[in-house]
């Protein structure tokens, strides 16, 4: 993984001693409120219903032990002891005092860390697929186009100040798309053209909120060299076009819209010819400079363990729904990508205390390298675990509360902090999500049900993603009572698409009868082992409807 | 007690003084002209005189760029700080447009955020208050270097290491 040089960590301190420069102004009145708020929100700070939150930068999702460490000594001394995994792949603390957020910070410097640009009307952390560099069929790693990204973007003294927040997501696989990148402001497919160079193909204007959008095309191949000033240019338009007169309206994704994709196209060009060779264009050593920390991973000669698993596999029945929902093929031979189930019925999904993270820590030296990967899905993954440990891991983490092979089924829930912890929300959440996974604790019929996407949102922003859950729910207000409205057929991969409402929302004691009918009719109709979003796709949403709003007869 | 910030430094007024009316631009030694009169201001002879262009965030950039001449000012007067395009205009102006003169932040900018308009090519701020002015030399500097090319920098880091 990048390790920062002399600069990157130069850059980051000075950024810490900043903060705490303007958290002293504001401290002795000398600073507005609102003239800090931009300001604490550009280092990752927010004030929520009941405290500060403190949202930490893991760019790409990507850790070393020694970091999650660090997060779980800071969540102990400075929080009450747990953190949150975040659907960007962030981490968030809930409850630091502001006071102690500069010394946190310069806590977090000292292992490569920083909370920079994690909110705000500025460039966000870029995400990628969890998977990303292990799995086979990638047309070339993302992170080190991540990691370039993360530069240009970081303290960009242009686009501090934009219309509103920015996210820009690559994919390198070429079948699948885990990062959802057609539902970020920019999406980066990278793509080999026709003598076999890799570039990008580039999306822009999706985005989910109230205005639930997939992007559009805007180039269909870009050479690598020129990923930063094309960006550049993306920023410039936008910053300069998009509207500032409404915050629903500030995204990009409402500009492209209203100008359409071929006219936001040429202005984007226009301004491109004026950068595209100046000397922010990349060359070629410092591509491969990046890529050099990611190719340097020490993977063994191995062999593929198949038959010795396919025994342990047989004798034990745990183990062999775990291998397959929980662990994922990997390129390299002898080896697999592990995902860590974070969920726990009861608990806000994506929380972890201080004591599992240390307990992750260890596992991750121990059985996968000494790094890990926090997930969109709000999980934990260990990318590089030999077959041979697969046994000794998954039985360490049984033993931890880790292994609940529900990774991808309907109890994985996707899920916003909602009512019991933000203010903005119009509903709970958690307790959805409680209600649904206790309702299909049956682990043999979740199973049986296939890859599912439940993902709840507490409002309109969609934090939980609720566009694209093959069932999205979300919470929303009728005269002051909590009413959750459903969608069926969201989709985040290749195919993205937005779910469509299913009809008048439900009260949050219907809610599990809710989901059980449409499961109901999913396994009704269902041809062997079809998944849920297949069916809905042919079947559209009548029978659903059907079913679920039946008069009790 | 000074309010304007040039050269990092707090000074008494440089002379530029922001008019509302030809009249008082005829009257003004050296006046900062709102962009929509400056068409009119040049007709009615105005142009032998040195003036500066007033850009308010009401005004359009492509004007600005059409009644570019020799202006040794252009002052960028901001109505709500959160409002960014000013960082990209003043680039623009800079690395794109040759403009070589003073390009001024005024009105509701924050001096937090004076680091990033000089990476965007200002080079002085006519700051709300005094208190504002004296602590900008202090905090500009806090992050001393910085990843991407800007107007002040013009090649990014990873050509400079
Ligand atoms: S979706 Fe709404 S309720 Fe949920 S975290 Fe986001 S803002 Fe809060």
């Amino acid at each position: 993984m990048y390790v920062y040089d002399s600069y990157d960590q130069q850059i980051v301190d000075q950024r810490v001693v900043q903060f705490k420069e303007q958290t002293e102004r504001f401290l002795a009145g000398q600073l507005a409120a609102e003239e800090f708020l931009p300001l604490r929100l550009q280092n990752g700070l927010y004030v929520q219903r009941h405290a500060p939150m403190l949202r930490i930068a893991v760019p790409y999702g990507l850790m070393t032990s020694t970091q999650l460490r660090k997060i779980a000594d800071v969540s102990r001394r400075f929080d009450k002891g747990y953190v949150h995994f975040t659907t960007r792949q962030n981490i968030q603390l809930n409850w630091p005092a502001l006071e102690d957020v500069p010394e946190i910070l310069k806590e977090l410097a000292s292992v490569q860390m920083h909370a920079i640009q994690t909110s705000g009307n500025c460039i966000r952390n870029t995400t990628t697929d969890q998977f990303a560099g292990v799995i086979a069929d990638e047309i070339e790693d993302p992170r080190p186009w991540c990691e370039l990204i993360r530069q240009w973007s970081t303290l960009h003294p242009e686009f501090a100040f934009l219309p509103r927040k920015f996210k820009i997501a690559v994919n390198g696989s070429q079948s699948e798309d885990r990062a959802a990148i057609r539902f970020h402001d920019i999406g980066l497919q990278l793509v080999k053209n026709d003598e076999g160079k890799t570039g990008f193909k580039v999306y822009v204007g999706g985005g989910l909120g109230r205005t639930p959008l997939a992007g559009q095309e805007v180039r269909s191949y870009l050479e690598q060299e020129d990923l930063i000033t094309y960006l550049e240019a993306i920023l410039r338009v936008y910053n300069v076009h998009g509207r500032r007169d409404n915050k629903y309206k500030a995204r990009i994704k409402i500009l492209v819209k209203a100008l359409g994709v071929d006219k936001f196209r040429e202005l984007v060009d226009a301004q491109w010819q004026m950068i595209k060779d100046s000397p922010n264009r990349l060359t070629d050593e410092e591509i491969n400079r990046v890529k050099s920390y990611f190719t340097a991973v020490d993977y063994q000669p191995l062999a593929d363990e198949t038959e010795k698993l396919a025994s342990l596999r047989f004798e034990n029945d745990p183990f062999d729904k775990w291998m397959t929902k929980n662990v994922q093929a990997h390129k390299e031979a002898g080896y697999a990508a592990v995902t860590l189930s974070v969920k726990k019925v009861g608990h806000p999904p994506g929380d972890a205390t201080d004591t599992e993270l240390e307990q992750i820590a260890d596992l991750a030296d121990q059985f996968s390298q000494g790094e890990l990967r926090v997930s969109h899905q709000q999980n934990v993954v260990f990318s590089d675990v030999k077959q041979s440990d697969l046994f000794a891991l998954w039985q360490a983490l049984d033993a931890l509360g880790f292994a609940d092979p529900t990774v991808g089924t309907l109890n994985d829930v996707i899920c916003c902090p909602g009512g019991d912890y933000c203010a903005l929300a119009n509903a709970k959440s958690i307790p959805i999500a409680e209600a649904i996974q206790t309702e299909f604790n049956d682990l043999d019929y979740l199973f049986d049900l296939g890859d599912l996407d439940l993902n709840i949102s507490g409002c309109m922003n969609a934090c939980g993603h609720h566009h694209i859950g093959h069932i999205g729910v979300l919470g929303v207000d009728k005269k002051g009572e909590e009413f959750y409205q459903v969608s069926l057929g969201g989709d985040s991969g290749v195919n993205a698409q937005v779910g469509k409402i299913l009809g008048p929302s439900f009260k949050a004691e219907d809610m599990p009868g809710v989901i059980k009918k449409i499961i109901d009719v999913f396994v009704e109709s269902r041809s062997e082992e079809e998944p849920f979003i297949s069916v809905v796709n042919r079947l559209g949403l009548e029978p659903f409807k059907e079913r679920v709003y039946a008069k009790a007869s | 007690m000074p309010k304007l910030v040039k050269n990092n430094q707090a000074v008494e007024s440089d002379g530029w003084i922001e008019v509302d009316s030809l009249e008082a631009a005829s009257a003004a030694l050296q006046p900062l002209i709102p962009l929509s009169l400056v068409t009119e201001a040049r007709n009615n002879g105005l142009a032998d005189k040195q003036y500066g262009i007033l850009f308010s965030d009401q005004d359009s950039f492509e004007v600005l760029l059409e009644s570019l001449s020799e202006q040794p000012v252009i002052v960028f007067k901001f109505g709500k700080f959160a409002d960014g395009r000013f960082f990209t205009f003043a680039r623009e102006l800079r690395e794109q447009h040759a403009y070589s003169g003073d390009i001024r932040a005024a009105g509701d900018f924050m001096p937090d955020q004076v680091a990033f308009l000089s990476r965007c090519g200002f080079t002085s701020f006519d700051c709300r208050n005094e208190a504002e002015a004296a602590l900008i030399p202090g905090i500009k500097g806090i992050v001393s270097n910085a990843y991407q090319a800007d107007a002040q920098q013009p090649e990014p880091l990873f050509r400079r290491k």
